[in-house]
């Protein structure tokens, strides 16, 4: 009897159910608090020279989270979405599942990517909250929001990435270490003419990260080409390493 | 000795050494990054802005170091559910010393690979400043005695979970504690080890405004606080191997 077919969104949903009631969502609301809280202590302890308001706190607020957090909290997504596999055997069965292999692939990533775009709301939300706690007045500018939405989508191709390497090295704590590495290369890139071909660099040029003005002036549609290009060719990697690699149970 | 060379056989082609090799690899990136954008007069007191730089730079990448090779150290233990053979063939004490030696080993190359590397950036960019063995013994002792004790803390924690999940984010969130007891008032920073990085820089400096100049000096080295630093460890490492003993294989 030829088995059926599972298609795409079955799989999204099973992986949804994954990180029901997952640890992930323990990392997800405490590690963007720490640099929140972080970054409008320095915010107030400046606020002589940091005369931007809003803009001024925005700065802050990512002068620790995208150079150091963003990527290592994107990575320990990534990790545990492949970290269930590798316990019990769990890769042959989902290897051996009437899925395309792509379809497998993509619905990790779909998982990561929208938790990641949560994560940046989040911020944003702790990021108001903070503001409004310094006494700053009104609502920032929604150039801001945009500019995390932005980031997310830098972040995608890091996180296609990291969702590549934590299914190829089979360890959560590499991963983890990785998105670390990465992240302050990246800062190392950004400050570098360099800084539009690096994926983990593009992820905090989106994110405008501690600058007041638009980082990326004209360049907007060369980030965009970027991010995407990454995000497909990291996708490519995956679904044929995935293909054609021996499970190794 | 026998059970420390099992441990070794284990790591055999597990690229244990890829973490700090790697980290390693991004201070170097880091501190040229920063000595090539200081103009030849800063350069005068070079030796002094290193070694005030690499604990820095420690404090954020050393405690992720250490939670990512006690995770690998412990973590296959938990993958090949190992643990009641190992226990019915060795004494369980020694499994946790020995992944203890292993890992602090590891952390001790690392600390050697960094002051050469503080050697070779004096030679390379011609740093006129003398650079003072007695500076160079300190940074030495406190990166190995701070590493060497989060690597225990970070052991028993990976040890004590099935999901290596908390501990990394532990390690994750001790970086942001490092990173804010910089900020931290002098006693606040003796209280988690994770400020220890900056409890034992021996260098501090001073930024005259009107001048805009940056004057570093150093400070006398924190004896008291490593000694609180390896009491802690001691009680650490006999509570920590207790519970491990009493746990449940």
């Amino acid at each position: 009897m030829k088995a059926k077919k599972i298609g795409l969104t079955a799989c999204i949903k099973a992986e949804n159910m994954k990180l029901k009631r997952s640890f992930i969502w323990i990392a997800f609301f405490i590690v963007p608090v720490i640099p929140a809280l972080m970054g409008t202590g320095n915010y107030l302890q400046n606020i002589d020279v940091l005369k931007m308001e809003w803009f001024s706190l925005w700065t802050q607020h990512t002068l620790f989270y995208s150079n150091f957090f963003y990527a290592p909290l994107i990575a320990v997504y990534c990790a545990y979405t492949w970290r269930v596999e590798n316990f019990n055997h769990n890769r042959n069965a989902l290897m051996t599942a009437p899925v395309p292999t792509g379809y497998i692939f993509f619905a990790k990533q779909l998982n990561i990517f929208w938790v990641t775009l949560l994560t940046q709301i989040w911020v944003w939300v702790l990021y108001v909250l903070c503001g409004k706690t310094a006494g700053l007045p009104g609502l920032p500018d929604s150039v801001i929001f945009y500019w995390l939405i932005r980031g997310a989508w830098g972040g995608m191709g890091v996180a296609t990435l990291l969702l590549l390497a934590s299914m190829v090295v089979r360890s959560f704590a590499v991963p983890v270490a990785f998105g670390l590495v990465g992240g302050i290369t990246g800062l190392l890139a950004s400050n570098s003419k360099y800084g539009m071909y690096y994926p983990f660099s593009l992820m905090m040029m989106g994110m405008n990260s501690n600058q007041y003005e638009n980082a990326l002036g004209g360049e907007e549609l060369q980030f965009m080409i970027f991010s995407t290009l990454y995000i497909v060719l990291f996708s490519l990697c995956g679904i044929r390493w995935l293909a054609v690699r021996d499970v190794k149970a | 000795m026998k059970g420390f060379w099992t441990e070794i056989k284990k790591i055999k082609r597990k690229w244990i050494w890829g973490a700090p090799a790697g980290i390693f690899l991004v201070d170097l990136a880091w501190m040229c990054w920063t000595l090539s954008e200081l103009e030849s007069g800063e350069l005068k007191d070079g030796c002094y802005r290193i070694l005030m730089s690499l604990p820095m730079i420690n404090t954020i990448t050393l405690p992720v170091l250490a939670a990512v090779l006690a995770s690998r150290l412990c973590d296959m233990e938990n993958k090949g559910n190992t643990y009641k053979l190992l226990c019915t063939l060795q004494e369980k004490g020694a499994i946790f010393r020995n992944k203890f030696i292993l890992g602090g080993l590891h952390i001790l190359v690392f600390a050697f690979l960094q002051l050469s590397m503080i050697v070779f950036l004096v030679w390379y960019y011609r740093i006129p400043q003398e650079l003072e063995a007695e500076q160079m013994v300190y940074f030495f002792l406190s990166t190995c005695a701070t590493t060497i004790v989060l690597l225990l803390l970070q052991e028993v924690l990976s040890l004590m979970m099935d999901n290596q999940l908390y501990p990394l984010f532990i390690g994750l969130i001790g970086t942001f504690v490092g990173l804010f007891s910089w900020f931290f008032s002098l006693p606040l920073r003796y209280l988690t080890p994770w400020g220890y990085y900056c409890v034992g820089c021996t260098i501090n400096n001073i930024y005259y405004k009107e001048t805009r100049e940056v004057v570093f000096y150093t400070v006398s080295f924190s004896y008291g606080g490593f000694a609180a630093l390896l009491l802690f460890a001691a009680v650490l490492y006999i509570y920590g191997k207790n519970l491990f003993l009493k746990k449940e294989v």
